[in-house]
């Protein structure tokens, strides 16, 4: 028990445990609707996007809340309003948008000194910085998504399962789209910190790649995501602390470690469901 | 119009005409469904069919001209089963209930008139012990009634169907099509697009015949008729009637006759 308790000696290890299992389970819900929306593109470039808002607001001076959240927010709805053309293809659109913000970060990044630390910790996670107004913001964050969710369950089940018919049956889909652009924002950003740029969208996409192996319901999928995510984002935190690896990488690792068990888990599930329905197995 | 006629009216189109950027889908397309209507829309792929009924149940807007609904216009909707996700991790219950969200439900919990309703459209389908079943598992056709439950669950007074007897066996074609006649006599207004011709010819008492315009609209005894076929589809087709019902069949340009063979070699006749 001693190794549990060793590291809450250090106040940044107890900021970056909260914030890094609650980041992991807020990953997690709003992961749940990018994967079945086959969104996990968007996570992707969304995080890339709103790391050069979060390099502009640094050298600017300006709180990175502030300047990443305005950018961040700036970014969801454009690639919100892309991904709803049809005459280009959305993945490309996308592409362009958010690999152009990325790369303006990292112009910045080039042309100012003594910011290769920041730039790692940007990319791949870092609980060393974590500060209790971080621990507040992902508090609030995940407070807010979660009401959310719960309040537009419905509105939202329908609109991720078959967005062309709720529009028919009077959900508005244009809306919930923007709203849930801005969820998908304000969670990139509250979990930056702690997971990093590139490993935000496996966050947002592993755990519910396993909830999704274990069960055929989406209310049962969304609660198994959440503990997944929040459980891995707590033995992420152990491990970057015990292994001095990144926490972001040590957090991802965490939730591969758990989808390779819950694959090789489900496999004989799966092989029984294909023999049953008279599919040979491979 | 009369005042009789207006209030037994669900929707009407007035006029219209649709175009996704430059490509104009329908064109100058006026239609009118009254209450308890059952209509089979009839066209080839790409005719507009499925624009239509967007237009109709409001998915869309149309380019030119209108679109009026009765102020109590409450729609169901169909889809084609190809367009569903049937991997998504949903069970039959769960997408029924959807059909009672319609944007205006909130909170995380169905209630339990919701879940009684959904219990007894399922029962009255044939299918109520399938309630806790992944959509997957189910047959074609159990699984186009899990749709035409959730539409109905939203108390339409207008139901659309997009292809409901596309990939389906001739009983559960017969028994979507019974299903259907059954909703209209309540007095809701049904409107479905196919392919089937047959089945339309038999089952329906009003075809509409689309080719990115309206060609002709009747009962299918004076509609389907080979010009109006030829125009619609642009292939040459006949007529025969049976039971006072017209059967379409392709015409072959150069007939072979090819000779049944009462006895297999080998085989006892």
């Amino acid at each position: 028990m001693e190794f549990l308790v060793e590291p809450f000696r250090f106040e940044f290890f107890r900021n970056g445990l909260i914030v890094a299992a609650v980041a992991g389970g807020l990953c997690a819900v709003v992961g749940t609707y990018v994967v079945l929306r086959n969104m996990s593109y968007i996570g992707h470039g969304l995080a890339h996007a709103i790391f050069g808002g979060a390099v502009a607001s640094f050298l600017a001076g300006i709180n990175f809340y502030l300047g990443a959240g305005a950018w961040g927010v700036a970014s969801a709805l454009m690639v919100n309003r892309v991904a709803r053309r049809r005459t280009i293809s959305a993945d490309a659109a996308i592409g362009v948008i958010t690999t152009a913000s990325f790369a303006l970060g990292v112009a910045l990044i080039s042309r100012a000194r003594g910011f290769t630390r920041n730039f790692e910790a940007a990319l791949f996670g870092n609980v060393l910085g974590v500060e209790k107004l971080d621990v507040v913001i992902v508090i609030g964050v995940a407070l807010i998504v979660s009401l959310v969710i719960v309040i537009l369950y419905r509105p939202f089940l329908f609109l991720t399962f078959d967005p062309e018919v709720a529009e028919v049956f009077g959900v508005r889909t244009a809306r919930l789209d923007a709203l849930f652009a801005l969820l998908l924002a304000a969670t990139v950003i509250a979990t930056m910190q702690v997971l990093g740029v590139t490993l935000i969208a496996a966050a947002l996409v592993i755990p519910p790649v396993v909830a999704r192996l274990m069960t055929d319901r989406f209310r049962t999928m969304l609660a198994l995501s959440v503990v997944i995510g929040t459980v891995s984002g707590f033995a992420g935190m152990y491990l970057s602390f015990y292994l001095d690896i990144a926490s972001g990488a040590a957090i991802v690792l965490t939730q591969a470690t758990i989808f390779t068990f819950a694959y090789l888990a489900t496999a004989q599930n799966r092989a029984g469901h294909k023999r049953s329905l008279g599919v040979p197995a491979h | 119009m009369s005042n009789d006629r207006s209030r037994d009216s669900v929707v009407a189109l007035r006029n219209v005409s649709f175009a996704y950027d430059r490509d104009v889908v329908l064109s100058d397309l006026s239609l009118e469904v009254m209450r308890g209507s059952l209509l089979g829309v009839v066209g080839p792929s790409g005719s507009g069919k499925t624009t239509l009924l967007k237009l109709l149940g409001g998915g869309l807007d149309p380019s030119l001209g209108s679109v009026e609904s009765s102020p109590s216009l409450r729609i169901g909707y169909v889809p084609q089963v190809d367009t569903v996700n049937w991997y998504f991790p949903v069970t039959v219950d769960e997408v029924v209930l959807m059909g009672s969200s319609a944007g205006r439900r909130l909170g995380l919990r169905y209630g339990a008139e919701e879940r009684d309703r959904a219990h007894t459209l399922l029962h009255d389908l044939g299918i109520g012990h399938l309630e806790p079943r992944h959509i997957r598992e189910l047959s074609g056709g159990q699984q186009q009634r899990v749709f035409v439950a959730r539409a109905l669950m939203a108390d339409p007074n207008l139901v659309l169907l997009d292809e409901p007897m596309a990939g389906v066996d001739v009983k559960t074609r017969q028994d979507v099509l019974a299903t259907l006649r059954d909703i209209a006599e309540r007095g809701v207004a049904v409107v479905l697009t196919t392919h089937d011709l047959n089945s339309v010819a038999a089952h329906l008492p009003e075809v509409m015949c689309i080719n990115r315009r309206l060609i002709a609209q009747g009962p299918p005894g004076s509609t389907l008729v080979p010009d109006v076929l030829y125009e619609t589809f642009g292939a040459e087709m006949e007529l025969i009637e049976h039971h006072g019902h017209p059967i379409v069949i392709d015409k072959h340009p150069d007939p072979v006759v090819v000779p049944i063979q009462r006895k297999a070699d080998g085989i006892p006749g």
